[in-house]
């Protein structure tokens, strides 16, 4: 008996996009955008 | 600067920096020669001379001759979309800096942005584009990174056999 399953050639990318989020609003800035 | 733990520790694609208005400022506002650079530092802490901060050559990611900032609202980011993505590393210290001319002085031109505290001096402020130095805060805008990971997933071709 001879078996010879060939697997599939898989080939694909895709991106996972995020938000990344730095520090908490605490207060206002004193000068204009951005201090 | 925006330490590299706080990145995330990976790999990824930078396509928008954001920044949070209060809700004292007001709603619209101009700048002239804006543009916003990303770059890397190996400082934990910044130091007053601009130049002696980045460790790696700086990119503009965004920048208008005229920026016109409308409908600024607090609690809605303004964001800044970026010509093209920039490839963030996963384990360096980002440094990003912008810089812009006048007019800042008029009533409609004061964007006031939400700031933390960090626990070192992580922004350098000068008042003018050509400043070659600053003053050191530890006072830093809320930011947000928009992200994309490039995943690549792929099984090759296998064989099974038995005699």
């Amino acid at each position: 008996m001879n078996r010879v399953i060939t697997g599939l050639l898989l080939l694909s990318s895709f991106a996972v996009s995020a938000e990344i989020e730095i520090g908490t609003p605490e207060f206002e800035s004193l000068n204009p955008f951005c201090h | 600067m925006v330490a590299a733990e706080d990145m995330g520790g990976m790999p990824v694609e930078i396509s928008a920096l954001g920044f949070m208005p209060s809700e004292n400022s007001q709603k619209t506002g101009s700048y002239y020669e804006f543009s916003l650079l990303l770059g890397y530092t190996d400082l934990d802490e910044l130091t007053a001379r601009f130049d002696d901060n980045w460790s790696s050559m700086s990119i503009v990611v965004f920048s208008d001759p005229q920026l016109e900032l409308t409908e600024v609202a607090g609690g809605k980011w303004i964001m800044f979309e970026f010509n093209e993505p920039f490839l963030y590393d996963g384990s360096s210290n980002l440094l990003y800096e912008l810089s812009w001319d006048g007019p800042v002085g008029p009533p409609d031109s004061r964007i006031y942005t939400m700031n933390w505290e960090d626990d070192k001096d992580t922004a350098l402020v000068g008042f003018s584009p050509d400043s070659a130095t600053g003053y050191l805060t530890a006072i830093v805008p809320n930011l947000l990174f928009v992200t994309a990971q490039v995943l690549k997933a792929q099984t090759f071709a296998g064989i099974k056999s038995s005699f």
